[in-house]
């Protein structure tokens, strides 16, 4: 259904409106596409990173606080990391707001720039494997629903706390959308769950919630939703020592190296045509029928 | 015609014939043909102790297919009788007709576009390993049946739909290789069915492919007990090492496997579907589907210290 475009007589400052003009007359809000997604400050030498969840979606679509990977967010989490590494921050902490920690790649912008897709996803998968062997311990809290690219770049972290909201979800259905995961991708996902979950995980695509994910230890806790951040703080702080100055920092940058080798041998690196183009999904990530 | 095969093998030796009989009896007489029946089976009596053992025909059907609501469904059948070469048929060992005869099972779950795969036997094994006994008649050919058992748990790792196996009986050796193929076991509680893996009691070293195998399907703390120590579990024991997902009670494992299978159609509910399975299962088992069947390595069979029905020689 076509959108028609309409501009309120007053306009806010980073989102205009649009309304359906078909049978619904729901308003959609789109936001600037080079706006801020995440927010970063240093806290006691921890870098907190948070995801911002303004109402609103890209011009592709795309709702926002769904946090998904596309070349914006990739670029802003870079530079978020290159402060921290700039700062000498001795821990890193990423937090989303809402529903969503990450609900993968953005389909609908891939979708939308089809002849970029390789490229997105080799600059995700260069995005994970930084995570992966970033030179300070990292905590993720994932405040909401990890799906897909999201939960590989949840499981890129050292330690992760997940919300023990049950709504939650932890999964990665390529297998429901078409999509077969590259090398690099499979030798993460490998090197970060234990092995009685690759087979669930990776070829049925199951959904897990904290609790699960907690007894195979991909999870260091699952505080109440309310005590999550404080939680993953109070770990990432004592963990400091372990990225307490610049040797220590390139200790664990080379042990990372080492222990993570094939993963970060093979992600970014000659990724292969996950298939977006026959991918079997709808706009929105779901499987079509 | 079977005084002239038992003729033609030569080197028969006293103790071999104990062996290949399973009797406790040392025989120089050759068994006589006492009565043969038409189809599958014909009896052979041992001349020391009078006991009789059927044989069947060696090119016998050793499995049935069925599809049932879109799931293949593989059943060992467990026929008295032993082959020509002494295995007996229900132990359901890997030689060349098994091989051959699951391969076009999978073939036609394959054409006819089955969204998932169990596999089953009946009685006391699901799968007792490599057929020694038909090795030790065919050393020359060793190597082949050995790539080519290793090319069907290759295939069956990576099929394009999702597997179950309904381990009904003693999973051993390389049919525990094989079980490990699949994407679920179901093995049921309380029974004295056993997984082991004994390389190490019988002087055969697993190839690359089958070490790839095993290290891909069962969790690390396991890895050195089984492979290094052919230590034995319990469908306890691999319950919770997570190497099975339920053990059901005895009666109720067909129907258990049959729920879970059909619980996974999802995973291959159609032709895009199931290649993106096999993509999937391909790069997850990238080190064992690199190895099994490639440039396999002379397990030592032909220096390899066991008896013809697979134990460790005193």
């Amino acid at each position: 259904m076509a959108l028609v475009q309409t501009r309120m007589a007053t306009s806010r400052l980073t989102s205009t409106w649009r309304r359906h003009l078909g049978t619904s007359l729901r308003c959609f809000s789109s936001v600037r596409d080079s706006m801020s997604l995440l927010s970063t400050q240093m806290v006691d030498h921890v870098a907190v990173v948070r995801f911002l969840s303004p109402e609103g979606q890209f011009s592709w679509g795309t709702r926002v606080w769904e946090h998904r990977l596309n070349p914006s967010l990739i670029k802003q989490v870079h530079d978020a990391l290159d402060q921290a590494e700039e700062c000498g921050a001795q821990a890193l902490l990423l937090a989303g707001e809402g529903r969503f920690f990450c609900n993968g790649m953005d389909l609908q912008y891939i979708s939308a720039n089809m002849s970029q897709a390789m490229a997105i996803q080799t600059d995700a998968e260069k995005l994970m494997r930084r995570v992966l062997t970033l030179g300070m311990p990292t905590v993720a809290a994932l405040n909401g629903h990890t799906a897909a690219g999201g939960a590989m770049l949840a499981l890129a972290f050292d330690k992760r706390l997940m919300t023990a909201e049950s709504q939650s979800v932890f999964f990665i259905p390529g297998i429901d959308l078409g999509l077969a995961y590259s090398t690099g991708m499979t030798e993460l996902m490998k090197a970060k769950m234990p092995l009685a979950m690759w087979n669930d995980v990776l070829c049925m695509g199951k959904r897990f919630q904290s609790e699960e994910l907690l007894k195979h230890g991909v999870v260091e806790a699952r505080p109440p939703a309310a005590d999550l951040f404080d939680s993953a703080m109070e770990l990432a702080t004592s963990l400091k020592s372990k990225g307490k100055d610049e040797k220590t920092r390139d200790t664990l940058h080379k042990i990372k190296g080492n222990l993570y080798k094939d993963a970060a041998a093979t992600l970014g690196f000659q990724v292969q045509d996950m298939g977006y183009a026959t991918a079997t999904f709808s706009a929105t990530g779901r499987p079509q029928k | 015609m079977w005084i002239s095969t038992i003729q033609r093998n030569g080197g028969f030796v006293q103790g071999q014939w104990q062996e290949r009989f399973g009797c406790g009896c040392y025989g120089n007489d050759i068994a006589r043909l006492m009565s043969s029946r038409c189809g599958a089976s014909a009896w052979r009596r041992c001349l020391g102790c009078q006991r009789s053992f059927s044989s069947v025909r060696d090119d016998m059907s050793l499995l049935s297919t069925q599809i049932v609501d879109n799931v293949a469904v593989v059943r060992f059948l467990s026929p008295e009788g032993q082959f020509s070469w002494g295995t007996r048929v229900w132990e359901h060992r890997i030689n060349p007709s098994l091989i051959k005869q699951v391969n076009q099972a999978l073939d036609e779950a394959e054409n006819a576009g089955v969204q998932a795969l169990l596999v089953t036997g009946e009685g006391k094994f699901f799968c007792n390993g490599m057929d020694l006994q038909y090795i030790s008649a065919h050393v020359s050919q060793s190597t082949e049946i050995q790539t080519d058992a290793e090319n069907l748990m290759r295939r069956i790792l990576t099929l394009g739909m999702p597997t179950v196996a309904a381990v009904n009986g003693h999973m051993t050796a390389a049919g525990a290789m094989l079980g490990l193929s699949f994407d679920k076991r179901l093995m049921p509680a309380d029974s004295k069915s056993l997984f082991f893996i004994p390389g190490i009691d019988i002087g055969l070293v697993y190839s690359p492919g089958m070490t790839e195998l095993m290290k891909a399907k069962m969790p690390l703390p396991m890895w050195t007990d089984v492979l290094c120590m052919g230590k034995r579990y319990k469908s306890e024991d691999l319950l919770k090492h997570g190497v099975v997902e339920a053990t059901p009670p005895p009666s109720d494992l067909f129907d258990a496997a049959m729920e879970l299978a059909k619980s996974l159609k999802s995973k291959g509910k159609d032709q895009k579907t199931r290649e993106t399975m096999r993509g999937i299962k391909g790069n997850l088992y990238k080190d064992a589907a690199a190895h099994l069947g490639s440039a396999v390595q002379d397990m030592g069979f032909a220096t390899g210290t066991f008896s013809a029905t697979g134990r460790p020689k005193a």
